[in-house]
């Protein structure tokens, strides 16, 4: 599938070295392989909030490859100017999830969440839905929230959704990295 | 008068009681227009609700069997389910084609609505016959 080969996700935006970091927090750090979200990405290097989703995303389908449940939770940025993703949370549903969230008082930075494995008649591929005048949906929520969402689909393709308020159709949706599409 | 009561309950009445997962985001300016004019009346075509119909019929099976189905991990999980489960919390947009009417459902964001991803459905219903010709289910 290709979605397990590189090592350490955090790597696409400059995450921080984890060495350092764990003799900082020897404590907490418990992630020796760099993979569970928690990660730190300093928002000084560019794409560091895109690389703390993909890090969670990466985390969830490594975690949890057989799950058809949905996962998802938010990346916020820390006092100490870091982007860091929340462990993920399910619902136990195939087609629903809520986000796990940042601390009290710290904003979501970013949404993300994952589409459990490839199930006949559902859009499996996709932010639901296509247009903004739609019913609430990912888009829609994310249009609302005026934050990026991110999503990685049943076969390794991770999209990210931006806020345009000028696009009817719903602002832009940009594949990160590509994949298949899940067999109709 | 069951189908009326049944609609100005799904479109008019916002939750009072739903959990809400810890919100720390604020609505943009439009989503709170949106939201206002949810509380609108409204005038209903007899054939959109017809269609709406149909598709709520079917929706409503769909919802209780994912109902059943779901195993959330612990009870704030479980209120999340039981309300994202419950076709009360959906709005419903209807509009028409030249040979279908198309009917998705979202999940709200009126009153105390959780954040919750997914979970919505597009049917198409054809004219004349009210049959479901298409229906997706989203994630």
């Amino acid at each position: 599938m290709g979605r397990y080969i590189e090592s350490d996700p955090s790597g696409l935006g400059g995450g921080i070295n984890t060495y350092a970091y764990a003799i900082e927090n020897p404590v907490t750090w418990s992630d020796q392989l760099g993979l569970k979200p928690g990660d730190l990405f300093p928002s000084s290097n560019p794409g560091a909030l895109q690389a703390a989703a993909v890090d969670a995303l990466d985390w969830i389908y490594r975690t949890y490859p057989n799950t058809n449940y949905e996962y998802a939770g938010t990346v916020y940025l820390d006092k100490q100017g870091n982007y860091v993703a929340t462990e993920p949370k399910t619902l136990g549903l195939p087609r629903q999830s809520s986000p796990s969230h940042p601390p009290i008082g710290i904003p979501v930075a970013a949404l993300y969440h994952t589409h459990g494995q490839c199930t006949k008649g559902v859009d499996n591929d996709n932010f639901s839905h296509k247009t903004r005048d739609e019913p609430r949906s990912d888009k829609w929520l994310a249009d609302a929230y005026q934050v990026p969402s991110f999503l990685e689909t049943p076969v390794g393709k991770i999209l990210r959704y931006d806020f345009d308020p000028k696009n009817q159709e719903g602002g832009n949706v940009t594949v990160i990295r590509n994949g298949c599409s899940c067999p109709n | 008068m069951i189908f009326i009561r049944k609609l100005t309950l799904l479109l008019l009445l916002a939750p009072l009681c739903a959990p809400r997962a810890e919100q720390q985001l604020s609505l943009s300016p439009a989503a709170e227009q949106h939201l206002k004019k949810l509380e609108e009346p409204i005038v209903l075509r007899g054939d959109y609700f017809h269609a709406v119909q149909t598709a709520y019929d079917d929706f409503s099976r769909v919802l209780t069997k994912e109902q059943s189905e779901a195993k959330p991990p612990d009870a704030e999980a479980a209120e999340l389910v039981r309300w994202s489960t419950k076709i009360d919390n959906y709005d419903i947009d209807v509009r028409q084609t030249k040979t279908a009417y198309v009917v998705h459902f979202g999940l709200t964001l009126r009153g105390n609505a959780p954040l919750i991803l997914g979970g919505g459905a597009r049917y198409e219903i054809e004219k004349g016959t009210f049959r479901i010709v298409e229906k997706q289910l989203l994630k």
